[in-house]
Protein backbone atom coordinates (compact mmCIF):
# COMPACT_ATOMS: atom_id res chain seq x y z
CA UNK A 1 0.00 0.00 0.00
CA UNK A 2 2.73 2.47 1.00
CA UNK A 3 4.87 1.40 -1.96
CA UNK A 4 1.89 1.99 -4.26
CA UNK A 5 1.27 5.39 -2.69
CA UNK A 6 4.90 6.38 -3.05
CA UNK A 7 4.93 5.29 -6.71
CA UNK A 8 1.72 7.20 -7.47
CA UNK A 9 2.92 10.26 -5.57
CA UNK A 10 6.28 10.28 -7.41
CA UNK A 11 4.39 10.28 -10.72
CA UNK A 12 2.09 13.10 -9.61
CA UNK A 13 5.08 15.18 -8.48
CA UNK A 14 6.90 14.51 -11.77
CA UNK A 15 3.82 15.53 -13.79
CA UNK A 16 3.57 18.68 -11.72
CA UNK A 17 7.26 19.57 -12.06
CA UNK A 18 7.06 19.16 -15.81
CA UNK A 19 3.91 21.26 -16.21
CA UNK A 20 3.78 24.90 -17.23
CA UNK A 21 0.99 25.51 -14.74
CA UNK A 22 3.38 24.81 -11.87
CA UNK A 23 5.72 27.56 -13.04
CA UNK A 24 2.80 29.92 -13.65
CA UNK A 25 1.50 29.53 -10.07
CA UNK A 26 5.01 30.02 -8.68
CA UNK A 27 5.33 33.16 -10.77
CA UNK A 28 1.91 34.37 -9.51
CA UNK A 29 2.97 33.83 -5.89
CA UNK A 30 6.20 35.77 -6.50
CA UNK A 31 4.35 38.51 -8.38
CA UNK A 32 1.97 39.10 -5.46
CA UNK A 33 4.91 39.32 -3.04
CA UNK A 34 6.71 41.82 -5.27
CA UNK A 35 3.55 43.91 -5.71
CA UNK A 36 3.06 44.11 -1.94
CA UNK A 37 6.70 45.16 -1.52
CA UNK A 38 6.24 47.76 -4.24
CA UNK A 39 3.20 49.09 -2.40
CA UNK A 40 5.25 49.42 0.79
CA UNK A 41 7.99 51.16 -1.16
CA UNK A 42 5.44 53.72 -2.37
CA UNK A 43 4.06 54.15 1.15
CA UNK A 44 7.60 54.81 2.35
CA UNK A 45 8.22 57.32 -0.44
CA UNK A 46 4.89 59.04 -1.17
CA UNK A 47 6.65 61.98 -2.79
CA UNK A 48 7.97 59.69 -5.50
CA UNK A 49 4.40 59.38 -6.80
CA UNK A 50 2.93 61.96 -9.19
CA UNK A 51 -0.26 63.61 -7.94
CA UNK A 52 -3.23 61.33 -8.65
CA UNK A 53 -5.65 58.78 -7.28
CA UNK A 54 -2.99 56.40 -5.97
CA UNK A 55 -1.17 59.11 -4.07
CA UNK A 56 -4.46 60.36 -2.58
CA UNK A 57 -5.51 56.83 -1.60
CA UNK A 58 -2.25 56.13 0.16
CA UNK A 59 -2.53 59.40 2.05
CA UNK A 60 -6.17 58.77 3.03
CA UNK A 61 -5.57 55.17 4.10
CA UNK A 62 -2.81 56.31 6.43
CA UNK A 63 -0.91 53.04 5.99
CA UNK A 64 2.10 52.72 8.24
CA UNK A 65 5.41 52.05 6.54
CA UNK A 66 6.49 49.33 8.98
CA UNK A 67 6.61 45.56 9.43
CA UNK A 68 3.18 45.14 11.11
CA UNK A 69 1.42 46.95 8.24
CA UNK A 70 3.41 45.04 5.62
CA UNK A 71 2.76 41.66 7.22
CA UNK A 72 -0.91 42.55 7.68
CA UNK A 73 -1.18 43.12 3.92
CA UNK A 74 0.65 39.90 3.06
CA UNK A 75 -1.67 37.94 5.35
CA UNK A 76 -4.74 39.47 3.70
CA UNK A 77 -3.29 38.66 0.28
CA UNK A 78 -2.61 35.07 1.32
CA UNK A 79 -6.15 34.70 2.70
CA UNK A 80 -7.79 35.83 -0.53
CA UNK A 81 -5.20 34.57 -2.99
CA UNK A 82 -4.88 31.22 -1.20
CA UNK A 83 -8.44 30.28 -2.12
CA UNK A 84 -7.72 31.07 -5.79
CA UNK A 85 -4.21 29.64 -6.13
CA UNK A 86 -4.77 26.53 -4.02
CA UNK A 87 -8.18 25.96 -5.53
CA UNK A 88 -6.57 26.17 -8.95
CA UNK A 89 -3.87 23.68 -7.89
CA UNK A 90 -6.46 21.13 -6.78
CA UNK A 91 -8.60 21.77 -9.86
CA UNK A 92 -5.67 21.12 -12.17
CA UNK A 93 -4.27 18.06 -10.41
CA UNK A 94 -7.65 16.33 -10.46
CA UNK A 95 -9.34 17.83 -13.51
CA UNK A 96 -6.45 17.47 -15.93
CA UNK A 97 -6.92 13.69 -16.12
CA UNK A 98 -10.29 14.35 -17.78
CA UNK A 99 -9.00 17.28 -19.84
CA UNK A 100 -6.15 15.14 -21.18
CA UNK A 101 -8.25 11.96 -21.49
CA UNK A 102 -5.78 10.08 -19.27
CA UNK A 103 -8.23 9.18 -16.52
CA UNK A 104 -9.10 5.88 -18.20
CA UNK A 105 -5.43 4.84 -17.92
CA UNK A 106 -5.46 5.01 -14.12
CA UNK A 107 -8.75 3.26 -13.42
CA UNK A 108 -7.90 -0.42 -13.99
CA UNK A 109 -4.46 -0.79 -12.43
CA UNK A 110 -3.03 -2.91 -9.63
CA UNK A 111 -2.60 0.38 -7.74
CA UNK A 112 -6.09 1.13 -6.47
CA UNK A 113 -8.12 4.20 -7.42
CA UNK A 114 -8.19 5.22 -3.76
CA UNK A 115 -4.38 5.29 -3.67
CA UNK A 116 -4.33 7.30 -6.89
CA UNK A 117 -6.73 9.85 -5.36
CA UNK A 118 -4.73 10.04 -2.11
CA UNK A 119 -1.54 10.63 -4.12
CA UNK A 120 -3.23 13.48 -5.93
CA UNK A 121 -4.45 15.03 -2.68
CA UNK A 122 -0.96 14.82 -1.18
CA UNK A 123 0.68 16.26 -4.32
CA UNK A 124 -1.78 19.17 -4.40
CA UNK A 125 -1.25 19.86 -0.68
CA UNK A 126 2.55 19.83 -1.18
CA UNK A 127 2.17 22.23 -4.08
CA UNK A 128 0.09 24.62 -1.93
CA UNK A 129 2.59 24.36 0.93
CA UNK A 130 5.40 25.23 -1.46
CA UNK A 131 3.50 28.28 -2.77
CA UNK A 132 2.88 29.45 0.80
CA UNK A 133 6.52 28.92 1.69
CA UNK A 134 7.62 30.94 -1.34
CA UNK A 135 5.27 33.80 -0.41
CA UNK A 136 6.38 33.68 3.23
CA UNK A 137 10.12 33.69 2.49
CA UNK A 138 9.79 36.33 -0.22
CA UNK A 139 7.72 38.56 2.07
CA UNK A 140 10.43 38.40 4.73
CA UNK A 141 13.24 38.88 2.23
CA UNK A 142 11.57 41.85 0.54
CA UNK A 143 10.62 43.41 3.89
CA UNK A 144 14.25 43.14 4.99
CA UNK A 145 15.39 44.58 1.68
CA UNK A 146 13.09 47.60 2.20
CA UNK A 147 14.51 48.03 5.73
CA UNK A 148 11.06 48.38 7.26
CA UNK A 149 11.13 49.57 10.85
CA UNK A 150 10.72 46.76 13.39
CA UNK A 151 9.59 47.22 17.01
CA UNK A 152 9.34 43.57 18.11
CA UNK A 153 10.64 40.36 16.56
CA UNK A 154 7.61 38.53 18.04
CA UNK A 155 5.88 39.53 14.84
CA UNK A 156 7.60 36.83 12.77
CA UNK A 157 6.50 33.70 14.70
CA UNK A 158 2.96 35.10 14.66
CA UNK A 159 3.23 35.68 10.90
CA UNK A 160 4.49 32.11 10.42
CA UNK A 161 1.52 30.80 12.46
CA UNK A 162 -0.99 32.80 10.42
CA UNK A 163 0.60 31.63 7.15
CA UNK A 164 0.54 28.01 8.30
CA UNK A 165 -3.07 28.16 9.52
CA UNK A 166 -4.24 30.02 6.40
CA UNK A 167 -2.54 27.45 4.16
CA UNK A 168 -4.04 24.58 6.13
CA UNK A 169 -7.52 26.12 5.95
CA UNK A 170 -7.25 26.79 2.22
CA UNK A 171 -5.93 23.27 1.55
CA UNK A 172 -8.71 21.70 3.61
CA UNK A 173 -11.29 23.77 1.75
CA UNK A 174 -9.87 22.69 -1.61
CA UNK A 175 -11.06 19.07 -1.32
CA UNK A 176 -14.61 19.93 -2.50
CA UNK A 177 -12.97 21.71 -5.45
CA UNK A 178 -11.08 18.50 -6.29
CA UNK A 179 -14.38 16.62 -6.09
CA UNK A 180 -16.02 19.09 -8.49
CA UNK A 181 -13.06 18.66 -10.90
CA UNK A 182 -13.80 14.92 -11.00
CA UNK A 183 -17.58 15.01 -10.97
CA UNK A 184 -17.70 17.76 -13.63
CA UNK A 185 -14.87 16.01 -15.52
CA UNK A 186 -12.41 18.79 -16.05
CA UNK A 187 -10.45 21.71 -14.69
CA UNK A 188 -12.66 24.48 -16.02
CA UNK A 189 -15.85 23.71 -14.04
CA UNK A 190 -13.74 23.43 -10.89
CA UNK A 191 -12.13 26.82 -11.54
CA UNK A 192 -15.64 28.20 -12.03
CA UNK A 193 -16.57 26.72 -8.67
CA UNK A 194 -13.53 28.43 -7.08
CA UNK A 195 -14.61 31.79 -8.47
CA UNK A 196 -18.17 31.23 -7.22
CA UNK A 197 -16.85 30.34 -3.75
CA UNK A 198 -14.67 33.44 -3.69
CA UNK A 199 -17.60 35.67 -4.68
CA UNK A 200 -19.84 34.13 -2.02
CA UNK A 201 -17.03 34.37 0.55
CA UNK A 202 -16.81 38.11 -0.07
CA UNK A 203 -20.56 38.45 0.18
CA UNK A 204 -20.88 36.48 3.44
CA UNK A 205 -17.80 38.18 4.88
CA UNK A 206 -19.19 41.61 4.17
CA UNK A 207 -22.59 40.91 5.73
CA UNK A 208 -20.95 39.61 8.90
CA UNK A 209 -21.52 35.89 8.32
CA UNK A 210 -17.97 35.12 7.20
CA UNK A 211 -17.22 32.73 10.02
CA UNK A 212 -20.10 30.46 8.91
CA UNK A 213 -19.34 30.24 5.20
CA UNK A 214 -16.46 27.80 4.61
CA UNK A 215 -14.53 29.72 1.96
CA UNK A 216 -14.89 33.04 3.83
CA UNK A 217 -13.23 31.58 6.93
CA UNK A 218 -9.56 31.86 5.76
CA UNK A 219 -10.28 35.37 4.50
CA UNK A 220 -11.94 36.27 7.79
CA UNK A 221 -9.00 34.76 9.67
CA UNK A 222 -6.45 36.90 7.83
CA UNK A 223 -8.63 40.00 7.91
CA UNK A 224 -9.35 40.07 4.18
CA UNK A 225 -13.06 40.28 5.09
CA UNK A 226 -14.84 40.97 8.36
CA UNK A 227 -13.17 41.96 11.59
CA UNK A 228 -12.23 38.64 13.25
CA UNK A 229 -8.51 39.08 12.42
CA UNK A 230 -6.32 36.05 13.29
CA UNK A 231 -8.97 34.36 15.41
CA UNK A 232 -10.62 31.10 14.45
CA UNK A 233 -13.81 30.25 16.30
CA UNK A 234 -14.69 26.66 17.17
CA UNK A 235 -17.70 26.88 14.85
CA UNK A 236 -15.49 27.99 11.96
CA UNK A 237 -12.98 25.22 12.63
CA UNK A 238 -15.79 22.66 12.67
CA UNK A 239 -17.30 24.03 9.45
CA UNK A 240 -13.92 23.81 7.67
CA UNK A 241 -13.34 20.26 8.96
CA UNK A 242 -16.80 19.08 7.88
CA UNK A 243 -16.50 20.75 4.47
CA UNK A 244 -13.12 19.12 3.94
CA UNK A 245 -14.37 15.71 5.04
CA UNK A 246 -17.35 16.02 2.71
CA UNK A 247 -14.95 16.84 -0.13
CA UNK A 248 -12.69 13.89 0.67
CA UNK A 249 -15.65 11.50 0.93
CA UNK A 250 -16.95 12.82 -2.39
CA UNK A 251 -13.58 12.31 -4.08
CA UNK A 252 -13.17 8.73 -2.90
CA UNK A 253 -16.76 7.71 -3.61
CA UNK A 254 -16.67 9.31 -7.05
CA UNK A 255 -13.32 7.84 -8.04
CA UNK A 256 -14.29 4.43 -6.79
CA UNK A 257 -17.90 3.99 -7.81
CA UNK A 258 -18.94 6.50 -10.48
CA UNK A 259 -19.25 5.46 -14.12
CA UNK A 260 -16.19 6.59 -16.04
CA UNK A 261 -17.27 6.85 -19.62
CA UNK A 262 -15.18 9.81 -20.77
CA UNK B 1 -16.78 -26.12 -31.35
CA UNK B 2 -17.74 -27.41 -27.89
CA UNK B 3 -18.98 -25.32 -24.99
CA UNK B 4 -15.92 -23.91 -23.20
CA UNK B 5 -15.41 -24.87 -19.56
CA UNK B 6 -15.83 -22.04 -17.09
CA UNK B 7 -12.19 -22.31 -15.96
CA UNK B 8 -11.03 -21.89 -19.53
CA UNK B 9 -12.88 -18.60 -19.96
CA UNK B 10 -10.88 -15.44 -19.43
CA UNK B 11 -13.75 -13.10 -20.28
CA UNK B 12 -17.36 -13.92 -19.59
CA UNK B 13 -20.32 -11.59 -19.62
CA UNK B 14 -23.80 -12.80 -18.78
CA UNK B 15 -26.65 -10.79 -20.28
CA UNK B 16 -24.85 -7.51 -19.66
CA UNK B 17 -26.79 -4.35 -20.45
CA UNK B 18 -26.10 -0.66 -20.12
CA UNK B 19 -28.63 2.10 -20.46
CA UNK B 20 -28.07 5.81 -20.98
CA UNK B 21 -31.47 7.27 -20.29
CA UNK B 22 -33.74 5.45 -22.67
CA UNK B 23 -30.88 4.46 -24.98
CA UNK B 24 -29.72 0.85 -24.71
CA UNK B 25 -25.99 1.23 -25.33
CA UNK B 26 -25.44 -2.47 -24.63
CA UNK B 27 -28.29 -4.94 -24.72
CA UNK B 28 -27.93 -8.31 -22.95
CA UNK B 29 -24.52 -9.16 -24.36
CA UNK B 30 -23.15 -12.56 -23.40
CA UNK B 31 -19.51 -13.03 -24.37
CA UNK B 32 -17.32 -16.03 -23.71
CA UNK B 33 -13.68 -15.58 -24.60
CA UNK B 34 -11.37 -18.54 -24.12
CA UNK B 35 -7.88 -18.40 -22.72
CA UNK B 36 -5.26 -17.88 -25.43
CA UNK B 37 -7.64 -16.92 -28.22
CA UNK B 38 -7.70 -13.74 -30.27
CA UNK B 39 -11.25 -12.51 -30.22
CA UNK B 40 -12.38 -9.80 -32.60
CA UNK B 41 -15.19 -7.56 -31.43
CA UNK B 42 -16.65 -5.91 -34.45
CA UNK B 43 -19.20 -3.17 -34.83
CA UNK B 44 -19.94 0.14 -36.42
CA UNK B 45 -19.14 3.35 -34.56
CA UNK B 46 -21.60 3.69 -31.69
CA UNK B 47 -22.52 -0.01 -31.75
CA UNK B 48 -21.57 -0.51 -28.09
CA UNK B 49 -17.99 -1.82 -28.36
CA UNK B 50 -16.34 0.74 -26.10
CA UNK B 51 -19.14 0.64 -23.53
CA UNK B 52 -18.74 -3.14 -23.35
CA UNK B 53 -14.97 -2.77 -22.97
CA UNK B 54 -15.41 -0.21 -20.19
CA UNK B 55 -17.68 -2.65 -18.38
CA UNK B 56 -15.04 -5.38 -18.78
CA UNK B 57 -12.54 -3.02 -17.12
CA UNK B 58 -14.84 -2.02 -14.26
CA UNK B 59 -15.08 1.58 -15.44
CA UNK B 60 -18.84 1.42 -15.93
CA UNK B 61 -21.43 -0.37 -13.84
CA UNK B 62 -23.76 -2.56 -15.93
CA UNK B 63 -27.47 -1.83 -15.58
CA UNK B 64 -27.97 -5.59 -15.42
CA UNK B 65 -26.00 -8.77 -15.94
CA UNK B 66 -22.60 -9.88 -14.73
CA UNK B 67 -19.03 -9.48 -15.93
CA UNK B 68 -16.18 -11.85 -15.14
CA UNK B 69 -12.55 -11.27 -16.11
CA UNK B 70 -9.93 -13.91 -15.29
CA UNK B 71 -12.62 -15.57 -13.18
CA UNK B 72 -13.23 -12.49 -11.01
CA UNK B 73 -16.50 -10.64 -10.85
CA UNK B 74 -15.98 -7.07 -12.06
CA UNK B 75 -17.77 -4.01 -10.73
CA UNK B 76 -16.56 -0.43 -10.25
CA UNK B 77 -14.92 0.01 -6.87
CA UNK B 78 -14.35 -3.68 -6.26
CA UNK B 79 -10.88 -4.02 -7.73
CA UNK B 80 -10.05 -6.70 -10.23
CA UNK B 81 -7.31 -8.86 -11.70
CA UNK B 82 -5.70 -5.77 -13.20
CA UNK B 83 -2.12 -6.98 -12.71
CA UNK B 84 -2.98 -9.60 -15.37
CA UNK B 85 -4.77 -7.24 -17.75
CA UNK B 86 -3.35 -4.73 -20.23
CA UNK B 87 -5.72 -2.39 -21.99
CA UNK B 88 -6.10 0.51 -24.33
CA UNK B 89 -9.49 2.21 -24.51
CA UNK B 90 -10.44 4.45 -27.42
CA UNK B 91 -7.88 7.03 -28.54
CA UNK B 92 -4.63 6.34 -26.67
CA UNK B 93 -3.59 9.16 -24.39
CA UNK B 94 -0.49 9.72 -22.33
CA UNK B 95 0.49 12.38 -19.83
CA UNK B 96 1.41 15.09 -22.34
CA UNK B 97 4.15 16.83 -20.36
CA UNK B 98 6.08 13.60 -19.76
CA UNK B 99 8.42 12.06 -22.31
CA UNK B 100 7.81 8.66 -23.87
CA UNK B 101 10.33 7.13 -21.48
CA UNK B 102 8.80 8.83 -18.44
CA UNK B 103 5.31 7.75 -19.45
CA UNK B 104 6.48 4.16 -19.76
CA UNK B 105 8.35 4.30 -16.44
CA UNK B 106 5.19 5.63 -14.82
CA UNK B 107 3.12 2.85 -16.40
CA UNK B 108 5.70 0.36 -15.18
CA UNK B 109 5.63 1.72 -11.60
CA UNK B 110 1.83 1.67 -11.52
CA UNK B 111 2.02 -1.99 -12.61
CA UNK B 112 4.38 -2.66 -9.70
CA UNK B 113 7.30 -3.56 -11.97
CA UNK B 114 10.78 -2.98 -10.57
CA UNK B 115 13.42 -0.94 -12.39
CA UNK B 116 13.19 0.50 -15.89
CA UNK B 117 13.89 -2.74 -17.80
CA UNK B 118 10.25 -3.12 -18.85
CA UNK B 119 10.14 0.45 -20.17
CA UNK B 120 13.33 -0.08 -22.18
CA UNK B 121 12.03 -3.39 -23.55
CA UNK B 122 8.81 -1.73 -24.72
CA UNK B 123 10.68 1.16 -26.32
CA UNK B 124 12.67 -1.34 -28.38
CA UNK B 125 9.68 -3.58 -29.14
CA UNK B 126 7.43 -0.76 -30.34
CA UNK B 127 10.29 0.99 -32.17
CA UNK B 128 10.04 4.13 -30.08
CA UNK B 129 13.85 4.47 -29.67
CA UNK B 130 14.00 7.76 -31.55
CA UNK B 131 11.30 9.29 -29.36
CA UNK B 132 12.35 8.36 -25.82
CA UNK B 133 13.03 11.99 -24.87
CA UNK B 134 10.11 13.42 -26.83
CA UNK B 135 7.16 14.66 -24.80
CA UNK B 136 3.98 12.69 -25.42
CA UNK B 137 2.12 15.79 -26.59
CA UNK B 138 4.59 16.19 -29.46
CA UNK B 139 4.18 12.65 -30.83
CA UNK B 140 2.38 11.88 -34.09
CA UNK B 141 -0.92 10.00 -33.87
CA UNK B 142 0.80 6.78 -34.95
CA UNK B 143 3.48 7.07 -32.27
CA UNK B 144 0.85 7.91 -29.65
CA UNK B 145 -0.81 4.65 -30.68
CA UNK B 146 2.48 2.81 -30.24
CA UNK B 147 2.98 4.38 -26.83
CA UNK B 148 -0.54 3.32 -25.84
CA UNK B 149 0.19 -0.24 -26.92
CA UNK B 150 3.53 -0.20 -25.08
CA UNK B 151 1.72 0.81 -21.88
CA UNK B 152 -0.79 -2.01 -22.39
CA UNK B 153 1.88 -4.64 -23.04
CA UNK B 154 4.50 -3.53 -20.52
CA UNK B 155 3.70 -6.13 -17.85
CA UNK B 156 3.25 -9.21 -20.10
CA UNK B 157 -0.47 -9.38 -19.42
CA UNK B 158 -2.49 -12.60 -19.64
CA UNK B 159 -5.30 -10.59 -21.20
CA UNK B 160 -5.02 -7.70 -23.61
CA UNK B 161 -8.13 -5.60 -24.18
CA UNK B 162 -7.58 -3.26 -27.10
CA UNK B 163 -10.04 -0.80 -28.54
CA UNK B 164 -9.23 0.03 -32.17
CA UNK B 165 -5.49 -0.62 -31.70
CA UNK B 166 -4.34 0.13 -35.24
CA UNK B 167 -6.15 3.43 -35.70
CA UNK B 168 -3.75 6.08 -36.93
CA UNK B 169 -1.01 3.65 -37.93
CA UNK B 170 0.42 3.53 -41.43
CA UNK B 171 0.15 0.25 -43.41
CA UNK B 172 3.61 -0.93 -42.29
CA UNK B 173 2.73 -0.12 -38.67
CA UNK B 174 -0.53 -2.06 -38.97
CA UNK B 175 1.29 -5.17 -40.17
CA UNK B 176 3.88 -4.76 -37.42
CA UNK B 177 1.28 -4.41 -34.66
CA UNK B 178 -0.74 -7.31 -36.06
CA UNK B 179 2.35 -9.54 -35.86
CA UNK B 180 3.14 -8.27 -32.37
CA UNK B 181 -0.34 -9.12 -31.10
CA UNK B 182 -0.31 -12.49 -32.80
CA UNK B 183 3.07 -13.20 -31.20
CA UNK B 184 1.73 -12.17 -27.79
CA UNK B 185 -1.09 -14.66 -28.22
CA UNK B 186 0.95 -17.52 -29.69
CA UNK B 187 4.26 -17.24 -27.83
CA UNK B 188 3.19 -15.65 -24.55
CA UNK B 189 -0.19 -17.36 -24.37
CA UNK B 190 -1.99 -14.05 -23.93
CA UNK B 191 -5.66 -13.72 -24.73
CA UNK B 192 -6.32 -10.77 -27.02
CA UNK B 193 -9.71 -9.06 -27.12
CA UNK B 194 -9.62 -6.57 -29.92
CA UNK B 195 -12.40 -4.25 -31.00
CA UNK B 196 -12.61 -2.65 -34.38
CA UNK B 197 -15.01 -1.37 -36.99
CA UNK B 198 -12.74 -2.83 -39.67
CA UNK B 199 -13.62 -6.45 -40.41
CA UNK B 200 -10.72 -6.87 -42.80
CA UNK B 201 -8.28 -5.99 -40.04
CA UNK B 202 -9.97 -8.12 -37.38
CA UNK B 203 -10.35 -11.15 -39.64
CA UNK B 204 -6.59 -11.20 -40.26
CA UNK B 205 -5.93 -11.63 -36.56
CA UNK B 206 -8.94 -13.08 -34.79
CA UNK B 207 -9.81 -16.74 -34.38
CA UNK B 208 -13.33 -15.80 -33.44
CA UNK B 209 -15.36 -12.73 -34.21
CA UNK B 210 -18.35 -11.31 -32.38
CA UNK B 211 -20.50 -8.75 -34.11
CA UNK B 212 -22.21 -6.12 -32.04
CA UNK B 213 -24.89 -3.98 -33.61
CA UNK B 214 -27.09 -1.42 -31.87
CA UNK B 215 -25.87 -2.75 -28.53
CA UNK B 216 -26.69 -6.41 -29.16
CA UNK B 217 -24.30 -9.24 -29.97
CA UNK B 218 -25.95 -10.41 -33.17
CA UNK B 219 -23.51 -13.05 -34.32
CA UNK B 220 -20.36 -14.94 -33.37
CA UNK B 221 -18.34 -16.78 -36.00
CA UNK B 222 -15.07 -18.70 -36.16
CA UNK B 223 -12.57 -17.69 -38.79
CA UNK B 224 -13.35 -20.88 -40.80
CA UNK B 225 -17.06 -20.30 -40.44
CA UNK B 226 -16.64 -16.76 -41.65
CA UNK B 227 -14.74 -17.97 -44.69
CA UNK B 228 -17.51 -20.47 -45.45
CA UNK B 229 -20.28 -17.93 -44.98
CA UNK B 230 -18.89 -15.48 -47.53
CA UNK B 231 -21.03 -15.40 -50.65
CA UNK B 232 -19.27 -16.57 -53.81
CA UNK B 233 -20.05 -15.74 -57.41
CA UNK B 234 -18.87 -16.98 -60.74
CA UNK B 235 -17.69 -14.00 -62.76
CA UNK B 236 -17.83 -14.32 -66.54
CA UNK B 237 -16.94 -12.00 -69.33
CA UNK B 238 -17.88 -12.59 -72.94
CA UNK B 239 -17.84 -10.46 -76.02
CA UNK B 240 -21.64 -10.54 -76.40
CA UNK B 241 -22.71 -9.93 -72.81
CA UNK B 242 -26.39 -9.40 -73.61
CA UNK B 243 -26.62 -12.56 -75.68
CA UNK B 244 -24.83 -14.68 -73.08
CA UNK B 245 -27.01 -13.27 -70.29
CA UNK B 246 -30.21 -14.09 -72.21
CA UNK B 247 -28.95 -17.56 -73.00
CA UNK B 248 -28.05 -18.32 -69.38
CA UNK B 249 -31.38 -16.96 -68.18
CA UNK B 250 -33.18 -19.23 -70.66
CA UNK B 251 -31.14 -22.15 -69.29
CA UNK B 252 -32.46 -21.32 -65.79
CA UNK B 253 -29.48 -19.52 -64.26
CA UNK B 254 -29.96 -16.36 -62.20
CA UNK B 255 -27.69 -13.80 -63.85
CA UNK B 256 -26.52 -10.57 -62.27
CA UNK B 257 -24.03 -7.92 -63.33
CA UNK B 258 -21.06 -6.56 -61.43
CA UNK B 259 -19.98 -2.91 -61.48
CA UNK B 260 -17.98 -3.50 -64.67
CA UNK B 261 -20.99 -5.05 -66.44
CA UNK B 262 -19.59 -8.59 -66.28
CA UNK B 263 -21.96 -11.50 -65.69
CA UNK B 264 -22.34 -12.84 -62.16
CA UNK B 265 -23.78 -16.24 -61.30
CA UNK B 266 -24.26 -16.49 -57.55
CA UNK B 267 -25.94 -19.86 -57.06
CA UNK B 268 -23.70 -22.08 -54.87
CA UNK B 269 -23.96 -25.07 -57.24
CA UNK B 270 -22.64 -22.93 -60.10
CA UNK B 271 -19.59 -21.70 -58.16
CA UNK B 272 -18.59 -25.31 -57.60
CA UNK B 273 -18.41 -26.14 -61.33
CA UNK B 274 -17.07 -23.23 -63.33
CA UNK B 275 -15.72 -25.54 -66.04
CA UNK B 276 -19.23 -26.82 -66.78
CA UNK B 277 -20.60 -23.28 -67.27
CA UNK B 278 -17.60 -22.50 -69.42
CA UNK B 279 -18.36 -25.53 -71.64
CA UNK B 280 -22.07 -24.62 -71.94
CA UNK B 281 -21.21 -21.09 -73.06
CA UNK B 282 -18.62 -22.32 -75.58
CA UNK B 283 -21.15 -24.75 -77.07
CA UNK B 284 -23.74 -21.95 -77.30
CA UNK B 285 -21.33 -19.68 -79.18
CA UNK B 286 -20.46 -17.36 -76.29
CA UNK B 287 -16.86 -18.35 -75.43
CA UNK B 288 -15.89 -16.58 -72.17
CA UNK B 289 -12.80 -14.44 -72.19
CA UNK B 290 -12.71 -14.44 -68.42
CA UNK B 291 -13.97 -16.95 -65.82
CA UNK B 292 -13.29 -16.67 -62.08
CA UNK B 293 -14.85 -17.55 -58.74
CA UNK B 294 -14.92 -14.36 -56.61
CA UNK B 295 -15.52 -14.20 -52.89
CA UNK B 296 -17.71 -11.56 -51.32
CA UNK B 297 -15.52 -8.97 -49.69
CA UNK B 298 -15.54 -8.82 -45.89
CA UNK B 299 -17.10 -5.40 -45.65
CA UNK B 300 -20.05 -6.56 -47.77
CA UNK B 301 -20.40 -9.63 -45.56
CA UNK B 302 -20.39 -7.43 -42.46
CA UNK B 303 -22.95 -5.01 -43.89
CA UNK B 304 -25.09 -7.95 -45.03
CA UNK B 305 -24.88 -9.49 -41.57
CA UNK B 306 -25.95 -6.35 -39.73
CA UNK B 307 -28.48 -5.64 -42.48
CA UNK B 308 -30.04 -9.08 -41.97
CA UNK B 309 -30.27 -8.34 -38.29
CA UNK B 310 -31.81 -4.96 -38.93
CA UNK B 311 -34.55 -6.67 -40.97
Amino acid sequence: MLTDLFAALSIEVLKLRRSAIFRVTLAAACFVSFMLALMMLLVMNPDALPPGILKTKIAVAAIGADWPAYIGFTEIAQGALGIILYGFAFSWIFGREWDDGTVKDILALPVSRTVMAVAKLVAAALWCALLSAVMFVLALALGAFLRLPLRSADLFPAYFRVTAVTTLLAVLLSTPIAFVAGAARGTLPAVGFVILCLGLANFFGNIGLGEYFPWAIPMQYTGAVGTAGNRLSAASALIVALTSLAGIAGIFLYWKYADQDK
Amino acid sequence: MGEPKAGNLIIETRDVSKLYGSLKAVDRVSLRVRRGEIYGFLGLNGAGKTTTIRMLLGMIRPASGEVFVCGQSILPGRGGPWERVGYMVETPRAWPELTVEENLRAASALRRLKGDGAARRMIALLRLDEYTKVRARDLSQGNKQRLGLAKALIHHPDLLILDEPVNGLDPAGIVEIRELLRKSAVEDGATVFISSHNLGEVSRMAKRIGIIHRGALIREVDAEELEASLHRSLVLDVRDREGAASFLAREGYAVDRDAAGRLLLSAPEVCGKPEEINAILVRAGFPPGYVAVASEDLESWFLRTIGEDAC
